[in-house]
């Protein structure tokens, strides 16, 4: 963003629901994803500041702000996303993680982005816990802004973003005027691992607190979650060896005849 | 000790703890596995003290440290692939990405 103003790259970081080895698992009580398993960043999320670094890179006079919205939990996540290369960080402070639905998330990202003025934010797709691929499209709706979402490719220049998203039946390459949103997919990057002296460096750069009430949003949720489970367990496959046996299995244990 | 000593000292030190970072997440445990393999391996190699093969021993580490970083990015790639892409998806993404390369 290279115009007489310091322009800035928001990549909201939101959701950081997984384990380092990217493992879900529904709580006791079934009414939710488990929450008291080890978190980490999202790894959609992290492909999305992978690829707003590799933006600064590009042109350097971009400014990268990270952004999380959750518990207290979310500042070791902003602080990766300094490490791997962010300039700033915003917490947006959430008292229980579990309430914190798409919309509102999409709500307190455009009080963020009302307040940041950005020319991108880059989001994952969705987040692991809960798979809803809602956020950056509330976003776009909320802030009326243009969305490519599901970007394998991504390339900008000042005024517009050109970017190849992953579709049903193929690829599709559209360009759009920015300020505009952008959600990643699984093949955009490799995102890069943040090196211990990086670690130490991004204690030094700035996070800045916020909380729905200062930026006035309501998050209340919408939706009520009644029931998680798991899938069925995959039965394992049988080999039949004769026709008849074929149909025995199929009628008798399949019941599908 | 001498200036280039120092210097070696702190290279060694710093590829250590960055390796003890990254062990951190290893499949096989950190604990149990990890920290003994990485805390044996360094001190097979305490006594060395010609320059040229304390280098190659630090770039052996970074090697190591390239290693367990595509090691882990792999495993991270090939669970999300896996759970989010049906398989008739993946053969046709996979053929894309085949053949954009050959482009190339």
């Amino acid at each position: 963003m290279l115009s007489i103003v310091p322009n800035h790259l928001c990549t909201p970081t939101c959701l950081l629901y997984s384990t380092s080895a990217v493992k879900v698992r529904v709580n006791p009580a079934k009414t939710d994803v488990d929450r008291n398993v080890k978190h980490s960043m999202n790894p959609f999320d992290e492909i999305a500041v992978e690829e707003a670094v590799r933006i600064k890179e590009r042109m350097p006079s971009t400014e990268i702000i990270a952004v999380s919205c959750g518990s207290a939990k979310s500042q070791e996540t902003l602080r990766t996303a300094l490490a791997m290369g962010a300039d700033k960080a915003i917490h947006v402070e959430v008292a229980d993680d579990s309430k914190l639905q798409p919309l509102g998330v999409a709500k307190l990202l455009k009080a963020i982005a009302d307040e940041q003025k950005p020319d991108l934010i880059i989001l994952g797709k969705q987040a692991i816990d809960d798979d809803s691929n809602q956020t950056g499209q509330m976003l776009a709706g909320l802030l009326n802004w243009p969305q490519a979402t599901f970007a394998s490719k991504v390339e900008i220049t000042d005024t517009l973003a050109k970017v190849t998203r992953e579709v049903d039946g193929g690829l599709e390459t559209i360009s759009s005027k920015l300020p505009a949103i952008i959600t990643t997919d699984l093949r955009l990057n490799e995102p890069r691992y943040a090196s211990l002296p990086n670690i130490m460096k991004a204690k030094k750069k700035p996070l800045t607190k916020s909380s729905p009430e200062q930026l006035k949003v309501d998050i209340t949720p919408r939706l009520e979650t009644i029931k998680v489970e798991e899938p069925a367990k995959r039965q394992g496959g049988k080999k039949v060896e004769s026709v008849d046996d074929l149909i025995d299995k199929l009628k008798n244990e399949a019941k599908v005849l | 000790m001498t200036i280039l000593n120092q210097q070696l000292r702190s290279e060694v030190i710093a590829l250590y703890k960055q390796l003890v970072y990254l062990g951190r997440d290893y499949p096989a445990g950190y604990t149990n596995f990890f920290r003994p393999k990485l805390k044996a391996a360094f001190m097979k190699k305490r006594d060395l003290v010609d320059e040229a093969e304390i280098r190659k021993s630090i770039a052996f580490g970074n090697y190591i440290i390239k290693e367990l970083e595509a090691m882990y990015y792999l495993k991270k790639y090939r669970t999300l692939r896996a759970r989010y892409t049906v398989p008739e998806e993946d053969a046709h993404i996979a053929l894309q990405k085949a053949l954009e390369s050959q482009r190339i």
